[in-house]
């Protein structure tokens, strides 16, 4: 017989095999029996004498069927076995732990599930553990790095093996029929030595080629698009905004960021480009055998020199190496903590409320306990009933929360993701998480199991046959605690939701309704006077399709963040050294924009001839005092600008609402080729995209739109994090919620039931059923009330870690808090009452009798 | 002659050999090693089940539910190939360890 069925037996237990073992020795002490009445023994003697001759038959029996199974586990099965029966017998028990119990461990699953896909795995990076993004620093404000600075660094910082760079652009193929986008990265340095990916055919770069030669690395899937297969692809030549590159090497699909589908080294022009410009990511590959203090402080040593070197543009620069991991999913690592900590609270009450029952249920079993005992039951053998109990439950309610958790992943993960936790997508229910819900779910056991199982030693000890009812002062204390960390995470989801809304609802300084946005992200590169040419010409070509009310063009929409910053000067003015150094908003923008936005100028006029500009009254109060008009600002370090007219400002991120100091300028004036045309109209977006790719086309047909859709839509895609993270928490609160109200009406009943012969007694006496339910509601609610006092403290406490979510949070406001607290109570009333009711109905006569 | 109980450890050289002659049920292997020994050997009836069932889980014995000549339901064992290589093994055990006792018993006498 092969092992497991032997362990499965043991486990499970074989009734059938047990009664096969006990017909077979019956059928031999019956054979016996008739052979001695045969010898002519009396019925009786020869029953007596085969039974003796075959010894204890029971004993016997044991051992047989030890022989087929193993002891150790059949004596594991045979908890088991009563654990899951005598949890059959109390199906209110079972289900309401179980129930509890997938409901803490779904949640807390499924917030890790999250954290380990989007920050806890590590990034296919080969040497991740090497790998360093330079943070640049001047003057206090983060910048990004330079080709030239990159270079530096690589040929200075002996401690650094590699250094590479790359920017992200969105680039047009043509030649391939229409035309259409590439998500391309541009290199600089020794790109792949440092990020990988080995190519699964074909070469990277050479170091020829990485100086700015039109060659290119490809995704597998887009060299199948292009070519039908990969091998097709190499050696073949696309046209990439306008130069033909060579596909050289082919890339696995996989790999991170995913959506990256090809590289290709920066152009050389870029690569020599002036030391001024600060947009690109550097980062360094530490040498095997150096430190990271040693790169620190060599790296420092080099700054000082290149400060020297070239004062104009490092001067008063710093930079740190961060772990690439830390700054890549560092800031979704801590949300993501905070999230994982609040599920964990959540499995906590959860926890709490089984070792509540699993208590109300070893003072019931006082009287079974101490039979047990009276019978030689030790105490061991009667933890270990206690203990087998917990674990059966807790794994059966860990099973349940991890197909909850199975369920609720690939949801989130279908929804609509914020764009900037790519990973999000690759969230899943696997080994890893697997192996820490069943760290759970272990925990779990020992957090409910070990209160009740001290109880039911301490009870079989004391065999106590008396009547008196427990006093249950612990499970009070549990319930109150609930009730406490309930309010915590009611008070953290109500103040993310109120966030999310805010960010919904609160005034953006701007009117999305009927705006359509279209983007273009035009290429880096493109010649400023084509630039300007197919701006003008595209703002003419959209405002003339009917039904247009106004068109205008911004370098970057309202919410999604700033482009081109830099301090100012003003003429005339001797400002603040903190306004000196102040970075300010510059935006590229056209006459039209404001009126279509809906951006009220509150004095002066729009854009106008060049040379003029129109600030905020954010930038007037601060820069300008009371005459802002007629001023003349300097801005990107040399062009001239005077302010004709002052906006109401609106907020340049989502999840941030101050509003920052921003002058607007003619987009002609300034260099930004991406583009987002807004236009006001009354048609739906659906009826308006067809004119506007239309009109598009006919200016230029190369061109590719990315993206045509509402302000609406924007504003529902910039507070995707805020959402998912309300909905997350509001989840979580809900779970929280009814675990708590649960609990509550678990611990009244427990108290009603305990007391129902004094009820019975109480109701004889005249007491009225208004009375009755006042009473018993009264000492619940005095519950909730202690536990809501504590978790208001508690919620103060934990306030300022609502601070690490991505989103300005009004956290400790007393109207959400006081507003928590009185639904808190409302939900706990109703819990109270229905135990209460029930006690109101006590018929006095039966429990009389029953006493 | 008194009657023995069996040697330690050759319960399943016995059980084995008597079954050699055909399967039977738990008490025809009592009575029959207890008829063929002359009464000499008794098995100790309780003990007989978990040696029994040990053999059958080292796969030397195997077992199923038949009807006596009486008509009864009773478990018949059978000894296996593997039994039968075990019987040879055991059997070969045993002579050497009876002529080695005799060699002891003998010496000195001649």
């Amino acid at each position: 017989m092969s092992w497991w069925r032997r362990a499965v037996r043991s486990l499970l237990g074989d009734r059938a095999m047990n009664q096969r073992i006990d017909d077979e020795m019956a059928f031999h002490v019956e054979m016996r029996t008739q052979e001695n009445l045969a010898a002519g023994m009396t019925p009786e003697a020869a029953a007596r004498s085969a039974r003796l001759a075959f010894g204890n038959r029971s004993v016997q029996a044991e051992e047989t069927r030890d022989v087929r199974a193993f002891p150790w586990l059949d004596a594991l099965g045979r908890d088991v076995r009563f654990g899951v029966r005598s949890l059959w017998r109390r199906p209110g028990l079972w289900m309401t732990g179980v129930l509890s119990l997938a409901l803490g461990v779904g949640a807390t699953t499924t917030a890790f599930s999250l954290l380990d896909a989007v920050a806890l795995k590590p990034l296919p990076f080969p040497d991740l553990e090497r790998l360093y993004v330079v943070a640049e620093r001047k003057e206090g404000e983060a910048t990004g790095g330079n080709p030239l600075r990159m270079r530096d660094y690589g040929e200075q910082v002996a401690s650094f093996s590699a250094v590479a760079g790359y920017f992200g652009e969105n680039s047009v193929v043509t030649g391939r029929g229409e035309p259409e986008r590439l998500e391309i990265r541009r290199t600089f340095g020794a790109y792949f030595e440092v990020f990988g990916p080995t190519p699964s055919s074909g070469r990277v770069f050479t170091a020829d080629e990485r100086a700015g030669q039109p060659v290119l690395v490809v995704r597998e899937r887009v060299a199948i698009k292009w070519f039908g297969s990969a091998a097709g692809a190499l050696g073949r030549t696309v046209t990439i905004d306008g130069a033909g590159h060579t596909i050289v090497g082919i890339a696995a699909n996989s790999g991170y960021p995913v959506e990256i589908e090809a590289w290709a080294p920066a152009p050389a022009g870029l690569q020599a480009g002036p030391r001024r410009g600060s947009y690109l990511f550097t980062v360094a590959k530490r040498g095997p055998e150096a430190t990271a203090a040693q790169a620190t402080a060599e790296l420092k040593l080099v700054l000082m020199r290149l400060a020297r070197e070239y004062p104009d543009t490092d001067a008063g620069r710093e930079a740190r190496l961060v772990p690439l991991q830390a700054e890549l999913v560092g800031e979704a690592r801590s949300t993501g903590l905070v999230v994982l900590g609040i599920a964990a609270a959540v499995l906590l009450i959860a926890c709490l409320n089984v070792a509540s029952l699993l208590l109300a249920r070893t003072m019931e079993r006082r009287r079974e306990s101490a039979l047990r005992a009276a019978l030689g039951a030790g105490t061991r053998s009667l933890v270990r009933l206690y203990l087998t109990e917990s674990v059966v439950l807790a794994f059966a309610g860990g099973l349940l929360g991890v197909a909850l958790a199975a369920l609720a992943v690939p949801l989130i993960r279908s929804m609509e993701l914020p764009f900037d936790l790519p990973r999000l997508a690759e969230a899943s229910v696997d080994g890893r998480v697997l192996l820490f819900a069943l760290g759970l779910v272990v925990t779990s056991a020992v957090v409910f199991g070990t209160l009740p199982a001290i109880r039911a030693a301490r009870g079989s000890l004391v065999p106590s046959l008396n009547r008196a009812a427990p006093r249950g002062r612990v499970r009070d204390l549990i319930v109150v605690g609930q009730a406490a960390l309930a309010l915590v995470i009611l008070v953290g989801a109500v103040t993310m939701l109120d966030g999310f809304l805010r960010l919904r609802r609160s005034a953006f300084g701007f009117e999305p309704e009927r705006v359509v946005t279209a983007r273009i992200n035009l290429s880096w590169g493109i010649d400023g006077g084509a630039l300007a040419d197919f701006r003008a010409r595209t703002l003419e070509g959209l405002a003339a399709i009917p039904g247009v009310r106004s068109v205008g063009v911004v370098d970057r929409l309202p919410l999604e963040g700033g482009t081109q910053s830099g301090p100012v000067v003003v003429a005339g003015r001797t400002l603040s050294p903190e306004l000196a150094i102040k970075s300010v908003s510059i935006r590229a923008t056209s006459a039209g924009y404001f009126v279509t936005m809906g951006m009220p100028i509150v004095s002066g006029r729009t854009l106008g001839d060049r040379g003029t500009a129109v600030v905020n009254e954010e930038f007037a109060r601060l820069f300008l005092g009371p005459e802002p008009l007629g001023e003349r600002v300097t801005v990107s370090g040399d062009h001239q600008v005077e302010v004709v007219g002052v906006v109401r400002g609106v907020r340049q991120w989502a999840t941030d609402e101050e509003i920052m100091p921003e002058v607007f300028i003619r987009a002609d004036e300034t260099y930004w080729p991406l583009l987002a045309f807004v236009l006001k109209t009354d048609a739906p977006v659906a009826a308006i995209a067809p004119a506007i790719r239309a009109r598009v086309l006919e200016i230029d047909p190369k061109q590719i739109i990315d993206e045509i859709r509402t302000m609406d839509d924007q504003l529902v895609s910039v507070a995707r994090t805020p959402q998912i993270l309300a909905g997350l928490l509001s989840a979580f609160a809900l779970v929280a919620l009814i675990l708590v109200a649960v609990g509550l009406y678990g611990i009244l009943s427990g108290y009603v039931n305990n007391r129902i012969a004094e009820i019975g007694v109480r109701i004889a006496l005249g007491a009225t059923p208004l009375g009755l339910v006042g009473r018993v509601t009264g000492r619940g609610l005095r519950l909730a009330l202690i536990g809501v006092g504590a978790g208001i403290g508690l919620s103060l406490l934990f306030g300022p870690v609502l601070a690490k979510f991505p989103v300005s949070l009004r956290t400790n406001e007393p109207v959400l808090v006081a507003l928590v607290a009185v639904g808190f109570l409302a939900i706990a009333v109703i819990a109270c009452v229905i135990p209460a009711w029930r006690a109101s109905r006590v018929d006095p006569a039966t429990v009389l009798r029953h006493e | 002659m008194a009657r023995h109980d069996i040697l330690q450890g050759t319960l399943a050289l016995l059980v084995l050999r008597t079954l050699a002659r055909g399967p039977m049920h738990g008490y025809a292997i009592t009575s029959t090693i207890q008829r063929v020994s002359n009464d000499t050997l008794r098995v100790e009836e309780g003990s007989l089940y978990p040696a029994l069932h040990r053999m059958e889980e080292a796969g030397w014995i195997v077992s199923e539910w038949g009807e006596t000549d009486t008509g009864r339901r009773a478990r018949f064992y059978s000894i296996s190939d593997l039994g039968r290589r075990q019987l040879e093994q055991e059997k070969a055990q045993w002579e050497r360890l009876t002529s080695g006792v005799q060699l002891v018993l003998q010496w000195g006498d001649a």
